[in-house]
């Protein structure tokens, strides 16, 4: 149990870390917080449903390194946009980055999918080129906008682009999230089978007439997108984890497709959602030395030990199922 | 199985409303035609000056050693790829085409591409073949599930449909994959390799199956292979290739002397012990 009392003190002292008053329990008002709290908390769940069901085919499809490279591509995206925003206004404006971001890392992707269709670049060699020029192009822009003279100073630090901030999402983050996940859930869910061919056997499904192009076009543009959004909330460092992890636990638990769909949907909204609350218990029971830590680190790392702890499972259960049936093997070879 | 004539008169009448369809080429009852095709890679040609038929209802075996064009040349047939040069039309229409439809073409690919660890039951691999002729946002029906469910039925295999696809023995797995094949009523059947990776046993009913599905819903089947003895026993015509077609007839017709050619080496062992008949 978090150690919190229920009387009134000022959450903003314990949002900035401040020590509480000597010879006063350090407390604070629930319902303050959670009201101050209320966007992150909306914003996380559906990000993490949206993230977990394009997880399962980034998994499946073996493209967790393209949405890494993806992920790092935002880092370009946000340096952009807070660059053209030095003296464009719209870019450094809420819509003009996102909208800057998104393009940004819908390209990469694209890019990395033209260059790698030749026989001269290998997937893995566009994804590894495209990842680490998209981060040095980020970087770079980040410091020459952030050097750049004048009163038009950067509205965000490089550190906060690379781990992002939950905690302080607001309405609009809310709206386009939404909208997103609605438009994700409605194209993969109408078009399951086709992507479910696709993924299993991209070969196979265009010999049965399946669009596979678009199928994998569609793919590539919703996790550019989510991604692009994604990441100015949990950090470009971060989100890869939350498109890998649910669906790469789920993959260990279940052996049908629907089973895979509805478990990553579960690890991925529960443990976004668990990891939320322990980061505003820590920074309200004012734990010492994590009590500022920022959320998105506590929310993969979360994600990593459901993923660590399937795992060890697993490998237990196996371990003991194999020993039994070589022991019934032995039993029956005595026999025989 | 459903009624052969009924369907084939269906896909008929579909046949001709499509707009847009290359009937110059497509030679009387031939179902599958090339005519004069090459394809290279880098600059290199694998597959050249290929020409080849298959009838209605017959079926052509394709021959060669490894890296002779085989499964090239089973790639441009499924529009998979487009040839440098020449022509092919299945069904009278180009192999893309023809594979658009859904229901036209069937394919079982060779056993080891594929991820078997791939969360999916047999039953859903068979309601995968019904995907294409459904369209982009169409649903599995009831007539849909019950159709793939008899197509499992039809390879033995009803009482494993709730089984992971790879956990199903090498024989059962290629079973379930030609019930994939078959569940949209195709009229042409490209197979490649379909015994490579099977036990003994499993290959007999995996070509028994086969000439009995062939026999119920009138297929072409173009069967590609390096297993010359299961290839001249069980095909009407024969083509052996080595990056071109060296022939292309009945298989009594073919020689030792056409097989080393086309091989490269001795081909003793590959005949049966006792095949003076061959020459």
């Amino acid at each position: 149990m978090w150690n919190i009392c229920w009387t009134r003190t000022g959450t903003s002292d314990i949002k900035a870390g401040k020590p509480a008053p000597k010879g006063e329990e350090r407390v604070l008002d629930w319902h303050l917080y959670l009201h101050l709290m209320k966007f992150p908390l909306i914003v996380a769940p559906i990000m993490a449903a949206v993230c977990s069901l394009l997880s399962v085919f980034v998994v499946l499809r073996r493209m967790a390194m393209i949405s890494e490279a993806v992920a790092h591509a935002s880092l370009g995206g946000l340096a952009l946009s807070l660059l053209l925003g030095y003296g464009w206004g719209f870019a450094d404006s809420y819509w003009g980055q996102e909208l800057i971001a998104g393009v940004f890392c819908i390209t990469t992707g694209l890019l990395i999918g033209l260059f790698s269709r030749g026989r001269e670049v290998t997937v893995d060699s566009a994804i590894g080129i495209f990842l680490v020029a998209s981060v040095a192009l980020g970087v770079l822009m980040l410091y020459i906008r952030r050097d750049l003279p004048g009163p038009n100073k950067m509205p965000l630090e490089p550190e906060a682009v690379l781990f992002g901030s939950i905690n302080s999402v607001a309405a609009a983050d809310a709206w386009l999230i939404s909208i997103l996940a609605a438009l994700v859930f409605v194209v993969v869910l109408g078009m399951l089978p086709s992507f479910i061919y696709t993924t299993m056997d991209e070969e196979m499904a265009r010999v049965h007439g399946v669009k596979t192009w678009l199928i994998h076009l569609l793919l590539l543009v919703m996790v550019s997108s989510i991604i692009a959004v994604a990441a100015r909330m949990v950090g470009t460092l971060m989100i890869n984890a939350m498109i890998i992890l649910p669906g790469a636990t789920a993959r260990l638990v279940s052996r049908r497709f629907g089973g895979v769909m509805i478990i990553s949907l579960v690890v991925g909204v529960l443990g976004v959602t668990a990891a939320l609350l322990a980061s505003i218990a820590v920074a309200v029971a004012n734990v010492p030395f994590v009590r500022s830590a920022p959320t998105g680190p506590i929310l993969v790392l979360t994600l990593f030990l459901i993923f660590l702890a399937i795992w060890f499972i697993r490998r237990v259960r196996l371990f003991f199922h194999r020993r039994q049936k070589g022991r019934l093997a032995a039993a029956q070879a005595e026999h025989v | 199985m459903t009624d052969r004539h009924d369907h084939h008169d269906h896909n008929d009448s579909h046949r001709h409303e499509k707009p847009g369809m290359d009937l110059v080429s497509h030679h009387g009852d031939d179902d599958v035609c090339l005519n004069q095709v090459s394809f290279a890679y880098d600059g290199q040609f694998v597959v050249e000056n290929v020409t080849l038929h298959a009838p209605h209802g017959t079926t052509l075996g394709i021959i060669g050693p490894n890296g002779s064009g085989k499964t090239t040349l089973l790639k441009l047939m499924l529009g998979l790829l487009r040839p440098n040069a020449g022509t092919i039309t299945v069904l009278g229409m180009s192999p893309a085409q023809a594979c658009a439809r859904g229901d036209l073409v069937g394919y079982l690919p060779q056993r080891h591409e594929l991820d078997w660890s791939f969360p999916i039951s047999a039953r859903q691999v068979v309601e995968l073949g019904l995907v294409g002729r459904r369209g982009l946002l169409g649903r599995p029906s009831a007539a849909d599930r019950r159709q793939a469910a008899d197509q499992l039925a039809a390879v033995g295999l009803a009482d494993q449909a709730d089984v992971p696809i790879g956990e199903l023995s090498g024989g059962q797995q290629q079973r379930v994959f030609l019930a994939r094949a078959l569940v949209s009523r195709p009229r042409v059947l490209f197979l490649d390799e379909p015994t490579t990776g099977v036990d003994v046993g499993a290959q007999e009913n995996l070509q028994e199956l086969l000439a009995l599905v062939k026999e119920q819903l009138a297929l072409t089947l173009i069967v590609v292979s390096h297993n010359l003895r299961a290839i001249t026993s069980t095909c009407d015509q024969i083509a052996c290739l080595n990056r071109t077609v060296h022939y292309h007839d009945k298989p009594s017709g073919l020689s030792r002397e056409m097989l080393s050619r086309v091989f490269n080496c001795d081909v003793e062992y590959m005949l049966d012990p006792h095949g003076h008949e061959r020459h």
